[in-house]
Order: structure tokens, then C-alpha cells, then sequence
């Protein structure tokens, strides 16, 4: 249910998207070739700037008395004035396009990828209108880490690059190890070992072992009270177990991703959704199901209810969980140390010797800082210096945790990377729990060249078992996945930028087609729907729906690519 | 007659057993409510809710945000309201249908919500505690309750008895009509007053500074902390996130529902009178 609402309200929300993008026609402009042409300015020094930000502030920042807002003052003389909304992804985006709509926008939109961002369809709208400052002349003149970051990142680089060869904004890369992997299965090993199992590896042995859970009774309290598997609506149950069947592109359900399930056969775009592969997997799942294997609610609770199963007082009840990482079902710490019970079970081999982990892009295509043609070239050039110290290492550090010595340090003597092979970088300052928040950086609104070499440089604690130690636990359990993704059959969307004037039919036929492919892909589970004998209509329906349209449209914005 | 009471008592269980959840669980351990094992008496009881809430400067400024905005946005509605309700209601009026047909239009049309904002924005209210309480000022709705009440309640010869010893018209209404319509008034003030605190939407698109925001903003601000985010959100922040909210949560939904508890009882017993003489008799 809450999955088909959250369609929906995002429909409503591009709707209005689009009557704001209309009106911000009429309204907006104002100087419209400013950064077009003509050279800028040449500054030198820190001129005194006040510069109107809109971002999203969290609970427990304040982003007006925050030390990075001072160390920003201090280091490039550069007054913020805050103009905020929350961290409610929806209000959120409607407050940002009424700001634009009715003329009184900011001069610089600082925003957060989850929270809500600029979509290319509104980058190049708002690009031609003038509303949006490109960025590439600033760049050139005035930001050598950020020129070297994309340069260094061809990915990012295409991400950000419209197909006029423009930044209209700059995304954030946010290249997170374990979270390209989101589709894995965490089973209870104290479970396994007590009934005398191993991990499952194929699909046959994970049902006998799903078995067991569910009658041997693993945790020794002489009730049926075990819950063998379970999910929640974020945490899709269906993925890790399609790819034992065919390569499923979908990954977790609201991470921006793929859910139409588009792929790359040979250079032409396709969906898995009407596939024998994809048959045969919501054939086993549902015979998984009709044992009364997977938990009735795996489909409808949310994490909430999935935390109330994982943390269950007295015995542990939850055999396994397709989530990203534990910590959704289980508290990491928990005073009985069952958060360590569970462990990462590397992908199924199917019957027909599938094998795959589904691959998710972890950055989302769009924008999160945008200028607009309210900032006068002074301004625009302080912003950009601001977000070139962001760039660097240590601007990232102190930007992202707060300032040095009160956030993070540097690495002591026998201080371990999260990544081994590297050398360590930087180290965190833990935050004692229940203890008053810090106020001493942005958080998300700073976290943009976090590459794998940044981010895998971190000091974590070498005890996986400690809280401390949980991002390695996740980075060690990610290696069982990597690799096993079908990288011929990627379809690279972030790179893809479609025509504006295409992107409300693709935004509603998209749409539709996820809406489809998810219910009936429950409906087949759950055996609302017979997989023998409905499945051609289902086939149909898909056809119905556009899936043609669809594909003419990702294929003819795909060949525009320049850098396959 | 069993029936009926069975009736409302299964009614009353489905307010009341929600609410004495979260009651319980505000005063449990987080821990506890995660597990699941909080029914309705408090487990493991902990009064660290508490004070985190009390601890969050942003909270306590959003709460005194939301008495001012409930005080001063309640005073002025209720002022407004008689206002236009009572010349709408003396027969004597030129032009009252024309102009009660303007005011029920409302209800049915509105600008919308870029327009309003455009409006509201070019008289300059953006950004400032009157954006939340002059736009709202009048609901259509307490406008007909008033008016009904005042045309049903006030009979036509109490205007002119009092105008025989020399009464104007303020003079009547301070005197005579006010105190006669107390419980129409104070049903239309609980409705303000509750309208007011609990609305969080025009807070949230006309404020941009965040220390006039009231205090459902904050709340919804925390509450939706461990439900956003994506594949792309660091497992350590999210827990973090996710301790905090746990934390937080209940105590914070229960301190946001005193106020309303406390002035309910009060003015629940003009509530059926009130409503009753608006409504039916119209």
C-alpha cells in the first residue's frame, strides 16, 4: 500500500513541478545571458559577500550558528543568510519550486540528493530560461579541486554535463561501497549453527533452511513464534532472490533508482520484467511464500514494524531480512548482542546457475548546488571558491563532521582505514548517544568529492562487533556481492539526460510502468495472480502501458550519450 | 441501552488506547519500544525523552513559536469573526447576501497555492510571524457558526429595547451580544486555537527563518528523521538519526498534545451547545 501512495504523491509532486516550471516562465528571468559570453570578473582576494542560501536544515543543526558557517565567514569572508525548509522530502521540493515560481529565489540552492534536488529536466528548463547560472566558466577560473575532482571522475563528470555540454549544477558523488550494493540477505548464524546448518547457496538450500527456521525451533523457547524472513516497502524482499533467476537492476525501492527495471541487451535498452528469468524467480518466491516461509508483512510494513520483528523483546523471532544492512531490523549495540547473530549470505546460485547481486549507482543524477541569476558574478565567484574548498579533502572533513580536533582528527599510530589497503586519512569523533548535538558541521549539505578513495580511507574500529566498527562490518559484507553484478547489462541512467520536452510523458510512463510491474510482481507472489495462467496478460498489460514508448524514448537519449 | 454503551465503549478504546501507547512509551526506554515489549504501562521507565525535548533549543522555541502564534493568531481570528459575522447577521444590513456569497465563494474556490504565495509575498508578510496569522484569519466556516448564532440567539427585539435607552451599536455588542454568544464564542476559539496549533504548512512555506518556526514544524522535522533518506545515507548517520528519533519520538508528541488536552475540558461543555444552535437550526 504505503509503496503505490508514495507513487502517487510523487506524481503529484512532478504535476506541480511542472506548473511551477510554467510559471517561473512568466515570473522569473531577470538578467538572462549574465554568465554567457562575457568573461568574468577578475578577483583576487576575498571582497566582502553576502550570499542568500536555500537548504534544508535537520533537527539538530542550526545552520546560522553553525562552525563551518563561521569557518566559511573566516576563511572567504562570506556572510550566509539562510533561508531554510526541512527535511520532509515533499513539502520540501514544493517550498523550492514556489520560491522559484514566484520570482523570490536565493542566490544560491544548497540542497541534499534525499531530501530533494534539482532534476535534469528542471536544470535544463530553468537553464534556458536564464533563471540557472552554468557553472563551467566558474569552474575553469576560480575552482582547480573541482576541475580535478570531475576530471579525475569521468562518471560524475558525465552526470553533471548536460548534453550542451553545460553544468547547470553540481551533483553530489557519493561513491558508497556498500551502498552500490543495497540487495542483500542478513540470516541469524547463532540459528544456522544451532540446528547444525550452513549458510545457504543455493535457492533449494536456502528454502531447507528457511525450513528449519520456521519448525525446528532455533530459538530454544518451545514456541513457533520464528519468523523465518522478512523486509519492509523500503528494503524490496523481491530483488535478492531475482537475481539467483535473472540480473535484477531494481535495488532498493526508494533509492532513485531503477524500478522499471531497464537494462542494456547489446547496446539496446530492455526491461527483465517480461523475461522467462523473471517468471521462473516470482515463481520460486511465491512458492517460498505459499509454504508460509517469507512473513506476510514483508511486503506492506514499514522499517518501523520491521525493527519491532528484529529487536523483539525476549527471544530473537527474525531468521533472515533482505535490508541493506542489519542496523534497519536490528539496533547495532543491542544489550543482548543479538545484532551480531546476523550475517551477510553472498548471492544464490539458481537452477539455471544465475548468480548475480543487483549493482546500484549510489549517486543520483540532478543537482543539489545551483546558482541562480540572482547572484551577482561577485557572489557567484565567492559561492563557487566555497564550494572548491568544500572539494578538498579537509574542507570535506571539516564541511561534512565539523571542525578539526572538536569532529575529527588525524589518524594516531595503528589507526586501521576502512579499506586496508589504503592509507588512513582522517578518523570521526564519536558523538556520545543522548548527548547534545554538535552544531559543528553541514552534514549532507557538504558531502560532495566523497569518492571511494575518500570514503574508504576513514579510520574505523577493526572490531566489526562494535558499534564503532559497523561501517567495516558492512564493507567486509559488501565483498561478497561485488563483482557478481552483470556490468554488460547496466544501463547506465545516470548519464542519460532526456529531452525536456519528453520528460513529463517519460516521468508518467515511468510512472505507470513501476507502478505495474511492482503490483503484479506482488500479485504473483503472493498468488493473487496465477503465474501460469496470467502471466501473458501481464505481458500484455505492460505493452499497454507504453513499454514500447518507453524504451523508444531511454533508447533514443541513451545513442546521445557521448561516453559509452 | 447495553448496547449503546458497548457501543461507545469500543469507541472510546479506539481513541484512547492509541493515545495511552504513546503516554506509555514516552515514558519507556527506547529500547523497550523498539523491541516492542510497551504496551500500555511503561517499560523500563526513563525519563530521557524528557529531557532530550527540554535539552533541544530548537524545540523550546518552537514551542513558545506555537503559544504566540496560538495566543495572538486566536485573539485576532476570534475578533475578526464577530466582526463580519454580526453585521451579516442583523437584517437591517444592505447587501449582506452579496457580501456572504463572496465569503462562502472561498470555500469553494481559492487561488491556489503559487498565488496566495504571490500575494502574500508582495504585501511584504513573508518571512514574518503575520504570514501565519493574517492569511488565516477567517475561516468560512466559524463565519456561519457566528452568524448563525448571533441571527438565532440575539431576537430582533433585544435591538430595539436597547436602542429605546439610547444604545449604539458597539455599545450593543460589547453589552449585549457578547455575553449572550460566550458559548459560540468559545467553540469558535478551541477551533482557532486548534487550527492554529496544529498547522504546520503555511510555516513551512512562508518561513525561511527557522527560529520563528512553530513547533509542528520542528516536531515533523524529527519525526520524519530516520523515515528519509535513501541507498545513499551513511549506515553511521542513519543510526545516529535513528537514536535520535527513537529518543525523541514519543516524549515529543505527547508534550506537543498537553496544551490542546489542557484547554479541551474547558471548553468542552459549550462544545454540543454551541455546534448544536450553529448548526441546526440554520
Amino acid at each position: 500500500m504505503s509503496v503505490r501512495i508514495s507513487r502517487r504523491r510523487r506524481a503529484a509532486i512532478a504535476g506541480i513541478s511542472l506548473l511551477a516550471l510554467g510559471l517561473a516562465a512568466c515570473s522569473g528571468g531577470g538578467g538572462s545571458d549574465t554568465a554567457e559570453g562575457k568573461p568574468l570578473p577578475t578577483i583576487t582576494g576575498n571582497p566582502a559577500v553576502t550570499l542568500n542560501v536555500f537548504a534544508p536544515q535537520s533537527a539538530d543543526t542550526n545552520l546560522a550558528t553553525n562552525d563551518f558557517t563561521k569557518l566559511i565567514k573566516q576563511k572567504f569572508n562570506l556572510t550566509i543568510k539562510w533561508q531554510t525548509t526541512t527535511f520532509d522530502g515533499g513539502p520540501s521540493k514544493e517550498k523550492r519550486q514556489i520560491s522559484l515560481a514566484s520570482g523570490d529565489y536565493p542566490d544560491l540552492y544548497l540542497l541534499i540528493p534525499w531530501v530533494d534536488q534539482f532534476t535534469t529536466a528542471e536544470l535544463l528548463k530553468l537553464g534556458n530560461q536564464g533563471v540557472v547560472v552554468p557553472l563551467n566558466q566558474l569552474i575553469d577560473q576560480y575552482a582547480p579541486n573541482i576541475k580535478k575532482a570531475l576530471d579525475s571522475t569521468p562518471e560524475w563528470k558525465a552526470m553533471a554535463t548536460a548534453p550542451d555540454g553545460k553544468i547547470y549544477g553540481m551533483p553530489q558523488w557519493v561513491d558508497c561501497f556498500h551502498c552500490s550494493y543495497p540487495d542483500k540477505l542478513w540470516m541469524n548464524s547463532a540459528w544456522l549453527k544451532k540446528l547444525g546448518l550452513e549458510q545457504p547457496k543455493t535457492t533449494e538450500d536456502l528454502r531447507k533452511v528457511l525450513q528449519a527456521f520456521k519448525t525446528q525451533d532455533p530459538n530454544g523457547n518451545g514456541k513457533a513464534d520464528e519468523i523465518p524472513i522478512s523486509a519492509n516497502v523500503r528494503d524490496n524482499l523481491i530483488p535478492y532472490f531475482m537475481n539467483a533467476f535473472i540480473y535484477d537492476p531494481q535495488g532498493q525501492n526508494n533509492s532513485g533508482g531503477n524500478n522499471t527495471t531497464l537494462v542494456l541487451n547489446n547496446g539496446k535498452v530492455d526491461v527483465q520484467a517480461n523475461k522467462d528469468g523473471w517468471r521462473e524467480g516470482l515463481r520460486y518466491i511465491n512458492s517460498l511464500y505459499k509454504e508460509g516461509l517469507i512473513d506476510k508483512g514483508a511486503f506492506t510494513q514499514n522499517p518501523d514494524a520491521m525493527q519491532q520483528q528484529g529487536n523483539h523483546g525476549g527471544s530473537v523471532i527474525l531468521g533472515a531480512g533482505t535490508v541493506m544492512h542489519s542496523g534497519i531490523f536490528v539496533t547495532v549495540g543491542s544489550a543482548d548482542g543479538r545484532d551480531q547473530q546476523y550475517d551477510a549470505v553472498p548471492p544464490l546460485t539458481g537452477p539455471s546457475g544465475a548468480n548475480y547481486a543487483s549493482y546500484v549507482f549510489p549517486s543520483i543524477p540532478g543537482a543539489t548546488f545551483v546558482l541562480t541569476s540572482k547572484a551577482t558574478p561577485e557572489k557567484q565567484i565567492q559561492a563557487i571558491k566555497m564550494l572548491d574548498y568544500i572539494f578538498t579533502d579537509e574542507g570535506e572533513n571539516n564541511g561534512q563532521f565539523g571542525l578539526e580536533g572538536k569532529a575529527w582528527t588525524k589518524p594516531g599510530p595503528g589507526d586501521v582505514a576502512l579499506d586496508e589497503s589504503l592509507k588512513p586519512s582522517f578518523k570521526q569523533i564519536p558523538l556520545k548517544p543522548g548527548s547534545k548535538p554538535r552544531n559543528s558541521g553541514w552534514g549532507a549539505l557538504a558531502q560532495y568529492n566523497n569518492t571511494a578513495k575518500y570514503r574508504n580511507s576513514e579510520v574505523i574500529d577493526t572490531n566489526t562487533h562494535s558499534q564503532a566498527g559497523y561501517e567495516r562490518k558492512l564493507f567486509d559484507a559488501t565483498k561478497l556481492y561485488a563483482g557478481h553484478e552483470d556490468k554488460a547489462q547496466i544501463y547506465p541512467f545516470w548519464k542519460v539526460w532526456i529531452d525536456p520536452s519528453l520528460a513529463n510523458e517519460t516521468a508518467t510512463l515511468q510512472t505507470n510502468l513501476e507502478n505495474y510491474i511492482q503490483q503484479n510482481s506482488l500479485q504473483f507472489v503472493t498468488g493473487s495472480k496465477n503465474i501460469d495462467t496470467d502471466w501473458d496478460s501481464y505481458v500484455k498489460g505492460l505493452d499497454g502501458l507504453g513499454l514500447k514508448r518507453y524504451l523508444e524514448i531511454q533508447q533514443t537519449a541513451y545513442d546521445k550519450v557521448p561516453n559509452k | 441501552m447495553f448496547c449503546v454503551y458497548l457501543l461507545l465503549a469500543v469507541l472510546l478504546a479506539v481513541v484512547l488506547l492509541p493515545l495511552l501507547y504513546i503516554v506509555a512509551s514516552s515514558f519507556s526506554s527506547p529500547e523497550a519500544v523498539s523491541g516492542g515489549r510497551v504496551l500500555l504501562w511503561p517499560v523500563d521507565f526513563s525519563l530521557r525523552g524528557y529531557h532530550a525535548v527540554f535539552a533541544n533549543p530548537q524545540i523550546i522555541q518552537g514551542y513558545l513559536n506555537s503559544l504566540f502564534y496560538t495566543v495572538v493568531g486566536t485573539i485576532v481570528s476570534v475578533t475578526m469573526t464577530i466582526a463580519i459575522a454580526y453585521p451579516l447577521s442583523r437584517r437591517t444590513l444592505v447587501g449582506r447576501n452579496v457580501v456572504m456569497t463572496l465569503i462562502l465563494f472561498t470555500m469553494l474556490f481559492t487561488g491556489g497555492l503559487i498565488p496566495t504565495y504571490l500575494v502574500v509575498q508582495s504585501v511584504g508578510l513573508l518571512d514574518t510571524r503575520w504570514a501565519l496569522i493574517i492569511p488565516q484569519a477567517i475561516g468560512v466556516w466559524q463565519v456561519i457558526i457566528a452568524r448563525t448564532y448571533f441571527r438565532t440567539a440575539i431576537p430582533d427585539e433585544l435591538i430595539e429595547a436597547s436602542q429605546l435607552d439610547g444604545c449604539g451599536d458597539l455599545r450593543f455588542l460589547w453589552s449585549v451580544v457578547i455575553p449572550l454568544a460566550k458559548p459560540m464564542i468559545a467553540v469558535v476559539t478551541l477551533m482557532y486555537a486548534i487550527m492554529q496549533w496544529n498547522s504546520y504548512f503555511d510555516a513551512l512555506i512562508y518561513l525561511k527563518n527557522p527560529d520563528l518556526y512553530p513547533l509542528q514544524l520542528v516536531l515533523r522535522n524529527i519525526l520524519i528523521l530516520n523515515t528519509t533518506g535513501g541507498g545513499a545515507v551513511d549506515a553511521s548517520v542513519m543510526l545516529q538519526r535513528q537514536q535520535m528519533a527513537d529518543l525523541l519520538k514519543y516524549s515529543l508528541i505527547v508534550v506537543a498534545s498537553v496544551p490542546v488536552l489542557l484547554i479541551y475540558p474547558f471548553v468542552a461543555r459549550y462544545f454540543t451547545k454551541g455546534i448544536l444552535i450553529g448548526a441546526v437550526k440554520g
